[in-house]
């Protein structure tokens, strides 16, 4: 009988012979990456995103002044006064209330950056789980779940957010739950889609053959096989979400001083374009480098995780 | 033969699908009837040949044998116990005792994960107990037994080629020693060369652990020397059954007949003496059967009340078949 062979002796052998000559296997993921690390506009991008934090981490501590700290001695001519200059210590210059925007600059993009990732990541877990559950499972659920996303679609989140400002005021939690609240729709709508396909795929199949879980088969074959899609997806959202919040700044129903982010600086550097044209430069160089590489880092993502569809 | 267990016994499965969105045009619902109306039976350490030609619902009929598709009609039991009465958890269970071996060995395993990780699948999921290094043991034991590499095991399905990805496949479904494997079309999509390796792979491997089979094939050639028992399908419907030796040697269904004519015969003297009985035509919509006897609008011997009655039920229990024309 096949039982018997399995003792412990043979099993003790057969390890120890399969530990001499490992072959690792190279898996799709890191052919990907491989993929990914040929891509020169990706991976520059990379390193650009990479330089942009470490400014936006560290850069605070190289400058003299707090982000909101007021520079009497700038304020009586901040066009002239709050140009940009090392000797000052102003290296971004001020604005026109003599805040240095070195700082503001980095302490702003903090806030961006950390809305654009926010809402990927709320965008990856909610919209994977949503969609992947609502493809597989079909039917009444499915149809059930997808009109919530298209009610929830349908809602004008501008409005939306008018509303809540006036009821719980403007603070920047706001910014994150409305952006949440948006976010996830489409991944769940493009992880739908993926997983209706995957799931006459044969070996979803096999795993029903062998009883592994409903639940199961969600977390171990429908998402990993989505990912790679959904982490296109959602590189290429980021600079939607960064928008957003500069959107929403630029109305005024963003962040309130004497916080800041990119947008907030450049709806005010905007008004004084004319006379301080460094108001708007800076955080529109960070914001527009940002956003391109982004954008590059999505392409890369895609063209390394599908070679067919190039 | 009879004297071994039974383990899997259908009678009058069906499985009808449902086809359009009747609900909202208000038309009548249409059936697909991929499988209507079989019986058969598995007993321990046999192998049973399903034959017919694509499309006649074997895949389906092999889904709703392990209850992967719900059949709509007959009954269904596992050694004795009413199949369609398990509950989920019950049948999730009993999945262990009987797995499946598909067509197509490259999908179906999952390209996200390394070999090994689709061969211990089965043990994550019903020996949660066993600790990584014994599953790892196993995996290496069960992929030396299967013939592959236990070095590769860390390698991932694309960088296999089609046989190996079936031996894995097959060492996935032994790894939880089963009683029963479905195996439908498994070397179908593999070259000639490797078909026989694999074949001889899943004998070997069922007499050592006393396993059923089911085989399933298009053709006759496949099933032809490893079948204890033959099954011949048309339309969803039982043709002819019964042993090997009635099957293959006193075919009297005239179906049976056109498709034994249509295999290679070794011996080029039978070959040029026999009389070849090609199939004309295709086959018929499952949507809209023809009456009668399904297999009427192709059949060499079809005569008019065959639009009329249902086929004859004629034979004993090692031979069976269906059909007004023909009897045993
Ligand atoms: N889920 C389904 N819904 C509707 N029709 C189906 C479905 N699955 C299979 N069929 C139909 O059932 C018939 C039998 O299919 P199948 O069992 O795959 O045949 P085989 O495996 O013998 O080639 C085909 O006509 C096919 O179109
Ligand atoms: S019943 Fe009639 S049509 Fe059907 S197989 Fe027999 S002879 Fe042919
Ligand atoms: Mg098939």
């Amino acid at each position: 009988m096949f039982s018997a062979k399995l003792n412990e002796k043979n099993l003790a052998t057969a390890v120890s012979q399969s530990l001499e000559d490992e072959v690792q296997g190279r898996s799709l993921w890191q052919a990907a990456w491989l993929r990914f690390k040929k891509n020169r506009a990706a991976m520059t991008s990379v390193y650009v995103l990479g330089f942009i934090v470490l400014c936006l981490v560290f850069g605070p501590m190289l400058s003299q002044f707090g982000h909101d700290e007021i520079d009497w001695a700038v304020l009586m001519d901040p066009y002239e006064l709050g140009r940009p200059s090392i000797a000052s210590g102003h290296y971004f210059g001020t604005d026109d209330l003599g805040q240095d925007l070195f700082a503001r600059t980095m302490v702003g993009g903090r806030l961006s950056i950390l809305v654009g990732f926010m809402g990927a990541v709320v965008a990856v877990i909610i919209g994977c789980l949503w969609g992947s559950i609502s493809g597989f499972v079909g039917g009444t659920l499915d149809n059930v779940m997808m009109r919530i996303v298209e009610v929830l679609d349908s809602i004008p989140f501008m409005f939306m957010v008018i509303l809540f400002v006036t009821l719980f005021g403007n603070n920047i939690y706001l910014i994150f739950i409305v952006i949440g609240m948006v976010s996830w729709l489409g991944i769940a709508r493009v992880v739908r889609g993926v997983t209706f396909s995957l799931k006459n795929r044969e070996f979803i199949e096999a795993a029903h053959s062998i009883g592994v879980s409903h639940w199961k088969i969600v977390l171990r074959h429908i998402i990993p096989n989505v990912l790679g899609i959904v982490m296109v997806y959602a590189s290429l959202m980021v600079p939607g979400f960064i928008m957003f919040e500069s959107f929403l700044s630029f109305l005024g129903l963003g962040v309130q001083p004497p916080d800041t982010s990119w947008g907030v600086l450049i709806s005010s550097g905007a008004k004084t374009l004319d006379v301080a044209i460094w108001q708007l430069a800076f955080p529109s160089l960070f914001l527009v480098t940002t956003l391109f590489c982004f954008n590059f880092i999505g392409d890369g993502l895609r063209d390394a995780l599908d070679p067919k569809d190039r | 033969m009879n004297s071994a267990k039974l383990l899997l016994k259908a009678r009058d499965l069906k499985v009808h699908f449902p086809v359009g969105n009747s609900w909202l045009f208000g038309q009548p619902k249409q059936l697909v009837k991929a499988v209507d109306g079989i019986d058969l039976e598995v007993y321990q350490g046999e192998t049973l040949g399903v034959v017919g030609e694509s499309g006649c619902g074997k895949s389906t009929l092999a889904r709703a044998l392990l209850r992967l598709i719900e059949p709509t009609g007959g009954t269904l039991q596992w050694c004795g116990e009413d199949m369609l009465a398990f509950s989920r958890k019950q049948l999730i269970a009993q999945r262990r005792n009987f797995q499946m071996i598909f067509q197509d060995p490259a999908a179906c395993l999952n390209p996200r994960m390394t070999v090994a990780e689709c061969i211990a699948e089965p043990l994550y999921t019903h020996e949660a107990q066993l600790s990584r290094k014994e599953i790892e043991a196993q995996v290496i034991q069960m992929m030396n037994r299967v013939g592959l590499s236990a070095s590769h095991r860390n390698r991932y399905p694309h960088e296999f080629s089609g046989g190996q990805c079936q031996r894995v496949g097959i060492a996935r479904a032994l790894i939880l020693k089963p009683q029963l494997i479905i195996c439908d079309e498994p070397v179908s999509a593999l070259d000639v060369s490797i078909q026989a390796q694999v074949i001889n792979l899943l004998k070997d491997v069922q007499r050592e652990m006393n396993l059923a089979l089911v085989m399933i094939a298009h053709d006759l050639s496949v099933v032809r020397h490893i079948s204890d028992r033959v099954m011949v399908m048309y339309l969803g419907k039982q043709m002819e059954s019964g042993t090997y030796q009635a099957v293959f040697d006193q075919a009297t269904h005239p179906y049976t007949k056109a498709l034994l004519s249509a295999v290679p015969i070794a011996d080029p003297v039978a070959s040029r003496n026999r009389k070849v009985q090609l199939l004309l035509g295709d086959l018929p919509s499952p949507m809209n059967p023809p009456s009668g006897c399904v297999f009427r609008t192709r059949c060499p011997e079809v005569s008019e009340h065959c639009a009329n009655i249902d086929p004859q039920f004629s034979g004993d229990i090692s031979h069976q078949i269906f059909c007004n024309n023909v009897q045993l």
